[in-house]
């Protein structure tokens, strides 16, 4: 039996404009963050993210599974982040202040730096930044990222454990043993 | 003193928690994207409207132009004969016709002949001629 987002997307299939509304305000800043997180800056990832919903909301009468709306959507930003990126002539850097002063004397670390996070994802390569976006935030399991970006689910593994290192290999250099 | 060393989960976890802070800004309301679309939608609309307006426009000329301009049609070759038959009554009463050479006392036509340039053709001058003449020949 369907459960109430599944009757939302047969509704938003339907034409039901509200319905459509009531499932993007769901994953609305979940598709945000990734965006802002894989693109860097608050104005690209604004943009893509609108594309996304106006191109789902043309295609959602192609869906074929009510279950798979999540992935669906987050495939077609995916896409969408790939061409954005595509059209950047020189990789834009997060532009961020290269003099950010950490005391060391901090004993209990509560989140890392916004600014720090995107310089050590900035790091990463697309596919494992994306790799890791999907995995921390969106929890989807190795088989989805997998299916979403064309790879292995092994593969998906392998690259999420090497990217996670990386990430606190530099926070805990780069940032002077801050954070990890 | 050295900190504890998070686990890989505790990693985990830190990056999440971090990331959490990051909302979606007004502007990717569904209101404001459900707008955009709407008007993307009326723009759309608008735009066929005009690009079937103009190509049934097109059409329809293309087909009066065929039907009406093909040779053999009764309806101009009528006309046409008609014309030339008013023509040569009109001229010929006067002892003029179409295929009069020009009288080279006429020195304005050379006016009318140098007029071509400004777009006046051979025979809205030699009409011109003919006139001038009736109006001579019937003072």
């Amino acid at each position: 039996m369907p459960n109430a987002d599944e009757n939302l997307v047969i509704s938003a299939r339907d034409g039901d404009a509200e319905a459509f509304g009531c499932l993007y305000e769901k994953f609305k800043d979940g598709l945000y963050k990734y965006a802002y997180y894989m693109l860097g800056n608050p104005e690209d990832a604004q943009d893509v993210v609108m594309d996304t919903v106006i191109d789902a909301f043309a295609g959602i009468k192609k869906l074929r599974e009510p279950n798979l709306f999540k992935n669906w959507i987050f495939k077609i930003l995916y896409n969408k982040i790939k061409m954005k990126r595509k059209g950047y002539i020189v990789e834009k850097s997060f532009q961020l202040e290269e003099n950010l002063t950490k005391s060391n004397e901090n004993l209990e670390i509560e989140t890392i730096e916004r600014e720090d996070l995107l310089r050590a994802l900035s790091k990463l390569e697309e596919e494992d930044r994306s790799i890791v976006l999907l995995s921390v935030n969106e929890g989807y399991s190795s088989k989805d990222i997998g299916e979403m970006i064309g790879m292995n689910s092994n593969t998906v593994r392998t690259r999420l454990k090497r990217a996670l290192d990386r990430m606190r290999l530099f926070l805990e250099i780069e940032e002077g043993g801050y954070y990890a | 003193m050295h900190r504890h060393r998070m686990t890989d989960d505790e990693f985990v976890h830190l990056l999440k928690k971090s990331m959490d802070d990051c909302c979606a800004p007004k502007s990717l309301d569904f209101d404001v994207i459900k707008r955009e679309i709407y008007n993307k939608r009326d723009r759309r609309m608008v735009f066929f409207r005009r690009l079937v307006v103009a190509a049934s426009v097109l059409i329809l000329s293309i087909a009066i132009g065929v039907t009406v301009l093909r040779p053999g049609n009764r309806f101009i070759d009528k006309v046409s004969r008609q014309k030339s038959a008013d023509r040569g009554y009109s001229y010929s009463e006067f002892g003029v016709s179409a295929n009069d050479e020009l009288a080279p006392e006429c020195d304005y036509f050379d006016e009318y002949k140098s007029d071509s340039d400004r777009g006046e053709t051979a025979s809205d001058a030699l009409k011109k001629l003919m006139d001038y003449r009736i109006a001579n020949k019937t003072r």
